[in-house]
């Protein structure tokens, strides 16, 4: 009887642990509030992964989250050919254009800067995992200030039952219609981290924007 | 007997409740999946994609929604790059209509759209 008191009184202790795992930190989203940026424009990400296409596979799947949760985001190609007709073609360069100059030409409220750290298929034993992590950091155009920052990842080795599988579902018939004709794991899987990362809502998540129709409870 | 016709009914209200999340604000069929092919060319052409975003555009009419941002200024580069200029210039001015936001990008792609062949 002792022992089972005790038991029960560990399993309590490792409940109200679990309950108090959740995140420690909560993002400070004044600055974010005070701006309620409309219009982002998003730069080709930096790439630090071995994948030659991760920056423009994730690149091509960043406007759905971010639209969806209500910001106005400009034609993402067009904007890189505009880069490219003035002689630049690395992230890295567009990366390092001044804010000022951005704000001249494209008149966004802010802009989204992405980092790629991880995109591609490891190897193992038992089974292959494709695995797609990035970080986003969001700054206005008007201060130059951070307005909110994240990062997230997907994976091919989750199960079907996380917290994250709505979303997912719900990218995944966006995605069904690329892969009739890609047909390429890291893109889907790219779409998914995209997702968790830019989509509005959840917490130290992004909040909706001035075009949402569903607003923040 | 009632309990599994209850089992079912309530199983059956929460697919409908995942059907509604599925609804999105703007219409995308093809958008993406066309940045994808600029930037990483594939068998998708150029002409397909077009005929893809027009009915976009047309389903999103019909339904009395939007086609999503920045739609209508891909469909633009598109036709430039096919050489139908009228019609990208029409796409621009559409996508400036719907978005006012970008409308200071939009003058500017179309004062620079004679360098953009």
């Amino acid at each position: 009887m002792r022992n089972l008191m005790r038991a029960c009184a560990v399993l309590a202790v490792l409940l109200l642990a679990g309950c108090a795992s959740g995140p420690t930190t909560v993002y400070d989203y004044t600055k974010l509030k005070d701006e309620n940026p409309l219009s982002i424009l998003v730069l080709p990400p930096l790439n630090e992964s071995l994948d030659v296409n991760a920056s423009y596979s994730f690149l091509s799947q960043v406007t759905y989250p971010l639209a969806e949760s209500g910001y106005y985001v400009f034609p993402v190609a067009m904007v890189n050919d505009l880069f490219k007709h003035n002689g630049i073609t690395e992230p890295g360069e567009i990366h390092a254009v001044p804010a000022k100059k951005l704000r001249e030409i494209f008149a966004a409220d802010a802009v989204v800067y992405l980092k790629i750290t991880e995109y591609g298929t490891s190897y193992k034993v038992l089974a292959s995992d494709t695995r797609v992590t990035a970080e986003a950091r969001l700054v206005s155009l008007k201060t130059g200030e951070e307005l909110w920052a994240g990062a997230a990842s997907a994976s091919t080795a989750e199960q079907q039952s996380n917290s994250n599988s709505l979303l997912a579902m719900l990218v995944v018939a966006v995605i069904d219609q690329v892969a009739n004709t890609l047909n390429n794991k890291g893109h889907e899987i790219a779409g998914i981290t995209s997702a968790r990362l830019l989509h509005a809502g959840g917490a130290n998540r992004l909040l909706h924007g001035p075009r949402a129709q569903k607003q923040e409870p | 007997m009632k309990k599994s016709f209850f089992i079912v009914l309530a199983a059956s209200l929460l697919m409908v409740g995942c059907v509604q999340q599925a609804t999105t604000q703007y219409e995308w069929e093809g958008y993406q999946a066309s940045i994808y092919s600029y930037f990483v060319p594939s068998k998708y052409d150029v002409q397909e994609q077009i005929a893809t975003l027009e009915t976009t555009i047309e389903k999103a009419q019909a339904k009395g929604s939007l086609a999503a941002p920045g739609l209508h200024a891909h469909l633009a580069l598109l036709y430039f790059n096919v050489g139908r200029d009228e019609d990208g210039v029409g796409h621009l001015v559409t996508e400036k209509q719907l978005f006012p936001e970008s409308a200071a990008f939009v003058n500017f792609m179309l004062e620079k759209q004679g360098q953009f062949e």
